[in-house]
């Protein structure tokens, strides 16, 4: 196979439709059908139609292209569209001159997408269309991975919203308190502190005893929404037994603040009672000083402590508890 | 890809308004596309034709398509090829060989390596909804030995444009 081949231009447009004949000097003297579409309509010569590729030096296409001779892979990109990089190869015909041909690589559907190409505009050798075809198949199959991997997040987040919750009252139940006792005491959150409000209702037996169960439900539900109306956005309130319920209030408290709060939550409760049922509520508070995110046990003993002082005293009254005395020296968490 | 592939199934059956059965969710699709036949009183053959065509329909697997051929016969003969395209996307579907052959009287014939019924009934689906698609005139039947093709005008009406970037929306 020493004979020398000899192609007309059309064969050459044919068989590389990317493919550009420039003279030594840079001067253009043909270039195939696809090729044109990129160059300016009235460019003659390599510099109108390329800067060089990223990383290159040479200061003009011409030497880059020249410096590729060797069999170097050539990297140009388009002087008007400079997103768009071609990759090719040149070699010298020995007629004189030289042969470039090109191909989009990576800027394929960027090429596409600008210059309108269809498949004739490529060479049936090419891998183009199935490029192409790969990116979107790929994208089609990743939105679909992604909206089941969404759809997965919801169901796992309902799930795990139901877990912390209490199904008659919509409050949190004893997980959902933990969680959020521990959250409070979140170094990051540099809050001031907060305090724990254990309450537990007055003569709520009377009330499932002389009007069924279904009442008693009733009434604890109205009771969650006295709770959940008295205090902030940003509190927690919990149901953690039949009838017993835990807020989180977020923030330094005083003991007069406190006491005001659990007296208008008392007085709310008075409020929603069945008649002849004097359902009232016997609240015991501990303020979060001195109890850490591994001490939340101790701490709900404590309110339940003082819980228990204000129904010793006679009910329907709140007890706050004194700041416990740590056994070592340590410092106090959530206090500034 | 096989969720993928009952994905595509139930959403198929939604919008022919086939309610999903309690339990459903278990079967694999062929199990889903038997037992809504079923309930709709019809062969399953004629439900996975349908199938076919609601494939075309879809935006994305329509594009897919059309990227397989320029032309309808240029589309037909290059069937071959789509069980490696969609090796290129997945390896875990199970797809049969596609055979082709002419005979002498002009007739494509398509056939399939395995999975016969199934893949008559859904390609005459597909291909009755891309000769449309590209403007052809045809006849397509489903033999015992697989399709049977006869395009008599491919170029019979103005096909639906396409363009090889999503970017240039089809006018």
């Amino acid at each position: 196979m020493s004979h020398g081949l000899t192609f007309g231009q059309d064969v050459l447009d044919r068989l590389m439709p990317m493919h550009l004949c420039v003279a030594e000097c840079g001067l253009i003297h043909s270039a195939g059908p696809t090729m044109r579409k990129l160059m300016p309509p009235d460019a003659q010569d390599v510099e109108e139609v390329f800067v060089e590729g990223r990383g290159a030096a040479s200061g003009h296409v011409i030497g880059a292209i020249r410096a590729a001779k060797g069999g170097n892979r050539l990297a140009l990109r388009l002087r008007h569209h400079r997103r768009l990089s071609l990759r090719g190869h040149v070699v010298a015909p020995g007629f004189g001159g030289l042969l470039l041909n090109f191909c989009f690589g990576v800027s394929l559907s960027e090429a596409v997408a600008v210059f309108g190409l269809t498949e004739s505009d490529f060479a049936p050798s090419e891998l183009a269309l199935e490029l192409m075809f790969l990116q979107e198949a790929n994208r089609a199959v990743q939105q679909e991975l992604a909206r089941f991997n969404r759809h997965l997040m919801l169901a796992r987040k309902d799930a795990e919203r139901e877990a912390h919750t209490d199904s008659l009252t919509g409050l949190l139940n004893r997980r959902g308190l933990q969680l959020a006792m521990q959250n409070a005491f979140e170094p990051q959150r540099g809050t001031p502190g907060f305090a724990l409000v254990h309450l537990d209702l007055d003569n709520f037996k009377q009330v499932n005893d002389r009007m069924g169960h279904a009442a008693g439900d009733r009434l604890l539900v109205e009771v969650a929404r006295v709770l959940t109306r008295t205090v902030r956005a940003r509190d927690g309130v919990a149901r953690i037994g039949g009838d017993e319920f835990v807020l989180i209030l977020d923030g330094a408290w005083t003991c007069q603040g406190l006491t005001d709060i659990g007296t208008r939550i008392i007085q709310g409760i008075e409020d929603v009672s069945p008649p002849d049922c004097n359902v009232s509520a016997s609240v015991g508070i501990v303020l979060s000083a001195g109890y850490g995110a591994d001490t939340t046990d101790r701490m709900l003993e404590d309110a339940d402590v003082a819980l228990y002082r204000s129904k010793r005293e006679g009910k329907g009254r709140v007890s706050i508890a004194p700041l416990p005395v740590p056994a070592s020296p340590r410092p106090l968490q959530g206090l500034r | 890809m096989n969720d993928l592939v009952s994905r595509a199934v139930e959403r198929f059956l939604a919008e022919e308004s086939v309610p999903l059965q309690a339990g459903a969710e278990n079967l694999d699709p062929a199990g889903i596309l038997h037992d809504a036949a079923r309930r709709l009183n019809k062969p399953v053959d004629e439900l996975v034709e349908e199938l076919g065509a609601w494939l075309v329909r879809q935006e994305e697997i329509w594009r897919l398509l059309r990227f397989c051929g320029r032309d309808f016969l240029d589309f037909l003969l290059r069937l071959e090829e789509l069980p490696d395209r969609i090796r290129l996307i997945t390896d875990d579907l199970d797809i049969p060989e596609i055979g082709l052959s002419r005979s002498e009287d002009g007739l494509l014939w398509v056939s399939f390596s395995h999975g016969q019924a199934v893949w008559t009934a859904l390609l005459s689906g597909l291909l009755r909804a891309m000769a449309d698609d590209y403007g052809a005139l045809c006849v397509i039947t489903p033999r015992d030995s697989g399709l049977c093709v006869d395009i008599s005008d491919s170029a019979f009406a103005t096909g639906r444009t396409f363009h090889l970037s999503p970017r240039i929306h089809a006018s």
